[in-house]
């Protein structure tokens, strides 16, 4: 069955598959508008101030300005600022490798000089199509240079259990089931009162069942006792 | 063996390797020596050498770190622990990764060794291409010039008479500066004029070859038309001392620039055209490293034909036969570079 998720695979030399997500169009749409603003608000602060500290050298100033701007601004952030532009880290994105690794400054280059064939015919046309195509959402520019762009990921934080005592496994439990009581422990605290209830009461037959366990009086008790005594903390 | 037990007996071995990741991703805005240096002002020799030495020994422990950690991660994955401990041990590999295996960007070493070595051999490696992009300037422009010789008012098929106009009061001997309007006289301003302008047609004509090359031929034969047609029709007005000194002192870097960016183009386009027993997107990948190379080749040479046209070309107060044997020179040496300098790239 096809996994609703696109994360994108990457096969490390210690035999690890790593998954990272990339980011879809809208997200760099998003990123690219901000990016956009910011570099109106450079111009139009250095034009208007040019006068007053360079003089005679402001034309040349803005000109040269534009055009590094222009060409530049996004490789100089993508290097230098782990791969992210401002845009790009409002939106907690960034530019990698294929093989997840930070982007390096001859990557960054041909990704941005190739935004003109992405922008043809108007507006990103060509660009968004082919992110569109591509399992990765790489516009031309990143096919050509083999980067993408992924979401950053969470830091995890490992929660712990802290329901005292250990419960019995009912029989016949196999190791899915095993794991899906865990993973509702370990989420107990996300969960609202009413919402672990509800999915403890799934398991209230089997509890009643049990021979030699007590009552299922606390199904959500009962559960937590149980992940503890899967995870093999003691009573 | 219980997760606890699993946690118990390892955790200490990823909790040093997070440690050591932490400190490893803290990037600075220095390169690292300097970055160094500056920690250690002030200090005698021996202290900064034996931070070098701890280091050293740091990054040694967590390479043998991190092979740990990818076994714990696929013991864990095997024996299906929860998906938070499975979640932490793939989150550290994940780090380690971005960190063991990222790639450098190139030093200033580099960049020299770049400029006398790699880019000329790479411009000789890819002569075909040099050759193509090269008649794909020149002959368009060679044709339009006879055509504009025969035939005066084929220049109207070119430019509008708009444009004529502007051209002939560029490049009028008796104006103080030739070529673009001077609004502000400013030499700096032109620099910044021709930065802006020439670049970004160097630029599109290296992006363009994405469209199977046919983008960079355009770019190329267009600003060949526009060469040929101006030069023929200033002949005409008698202009031509004008345009020629201007055109010899920048020319050089500046046609042989759009030659290699187109050049680079063309490389793009031929590897999407025929990808050879790889996958297109493979192919063009290849190609897009080395073709950048070349790109960076010409911007450099860009940056400079820009320089000499603002603060060179551009000013009448030099006598014609100063500017032709300078530009000239120019000519020579950029022939005697890309001709000797360096090693060809399949040889060395």
């Amino acid at each position: 069955m096809k996994k609703l998720d696109n994360y994108y695979c990457v096969q490390t030399p210690e035999a690890v598959e790593l998954r990272i997500q990339p980011a879809g169009f809208w997200s760099r749409g998003l990123a690219f508008a901000t990016d956009f603003s910011i570099r109106i608000l450079v111009y139009s602060l250095i034009a208007s101030l040019g006068s007053v500290f360079f003089a005679s050298f402001s034309v040349g100033v803005n000109l040269i300005l534009y055009f590094l701007m222009e060409w530049f601004y996004p490789v100089f952030f993508e290097v230098w600022n782990n791969g992210a532009t401002p845009g790009k880290r409002m939106l907690n994105i960034r530019v990698v490798h294929e093989d997840s690794t930070p982007v390096n400054f001859s990557a960054s280059v041909i990704r941005n000089l190739l935004r003109v064939v992405d922008f043809l015919p108007i507006f990103y046309v060509f660009g968004i199509i082919s992110s569109l195509s591509n399992r990765s959402f790489q516009r031309l520019g990143d096919i050509a240079a083999g980067t993408l762009v992924i979401n950053n990921q969470f830091k995890y934080v490992t929660p712990s259990l802290t329901a005292k005592g250990v419960r019995a496994l009912p029989d016949g439990f196999t190791l899915e089931d095993q794991n899906a009581v865990l993973a509702f422990a370990e989420r107990g605290a996300q969960l609202s009162e009413e919402r672990s209830a509800e999915l403890a009461q799934i398991l209230v037959p089997t509890l009643q069942a049990q021979e030699s366990a007590t009552s299922a009086s606390n199904p959500v008790a009962s559960l937590h006792q149980m992940a503890n005594g899967i995870v093999g903390l003691g009573p | 063996m219980k997760q606890a037990a699993f946690i118990e007996q390892n955790q200490l071995v990823w909790q040093r390797f997070e440690e050591l990741l932490n400190k490893l991703e803290q990037r600075t805005w220095l390169p690292g020596r300097l970055a160094r240096r500056i920690a250690t002002t002030g200090n005698n020799k021996s202290e900064e050498s034996l931070k070098d030495v701890e280091v050293s020994a740091e990054l040694t422990e967590f390479a043998q770190l991190y092979r740990s950690v990818c076994q714990y991660q696929s013991m864990a994955k095997t024996r299906q622990y929860s998906s938070h401990l499975v979640g932490k041990l793939d989150d550290l590999v994940l780090r380690g990764h971005q960190i063991l295996y990222q790639q450098k960007s190139a030093s200033l070493s580099a960049l020299i060794k770049f400029i006398l070595i790699e880019f000329p051999g790479l411009v000789r490696k890819e002569y075909k291409l040099f050759w193509l992009a090269t008649a794909f300037l020149y002959l368009p422009a060679v044709l339009v010039f006879f055509a504009v010789m025969i035939n005066p008012d084929f220049i109207y098929t070119v430019m509008s008479s708009g444009d004529v106009q502007n051209m002939e009061s560029m490049y009028n001997p008796a104006n103080s500066h030739f070529g673009e309007e001077r609004g502000s006289s400013s030499d700096f301003g032109m620099f910044g004029f021709y930065i802006m302008n020439n670049i970004g047609v160097g630029f599109r004509a290296f992006a363009l070859g994405l469209t199977l090359g046919l983008g960079t031929i355009a770019v190329l034969v267009l600003n060949g038309l526009m060469l040929g047609a101006v030069l023929a029709h200033l002949l005409l007005v008698g202009y031509f001392l004008t345009i020629s000194s201007f055109v010899i002192g920048h020319g050089s870097f500046e046609l042989t620039a759009f030659v290699i960016s187109g050049m680079a183009g063309l490389k793009l386009g031929y590897s999407i055209l025929n990808p050879g027993n790889m996958r297109r997107s493979r192919a063009l990948r290849m190609a897009s490293a080395s073709a950048v190379k070349l790109v960076f080749g010409a911007f450099i040479m860009l940056v400079i034909a820009a320089f000499i046209e603002a603060f060179w070309s551009s000013t009448a107060a030099l006598a014609y036969s100063i500017k032709y044997t300078v530009g000239g020179g120019l000519w020579l040496l950029l022939g005697w570079y890309f001709l000797k300098s360096g090693v060809t790239a399949d040889e060395s």
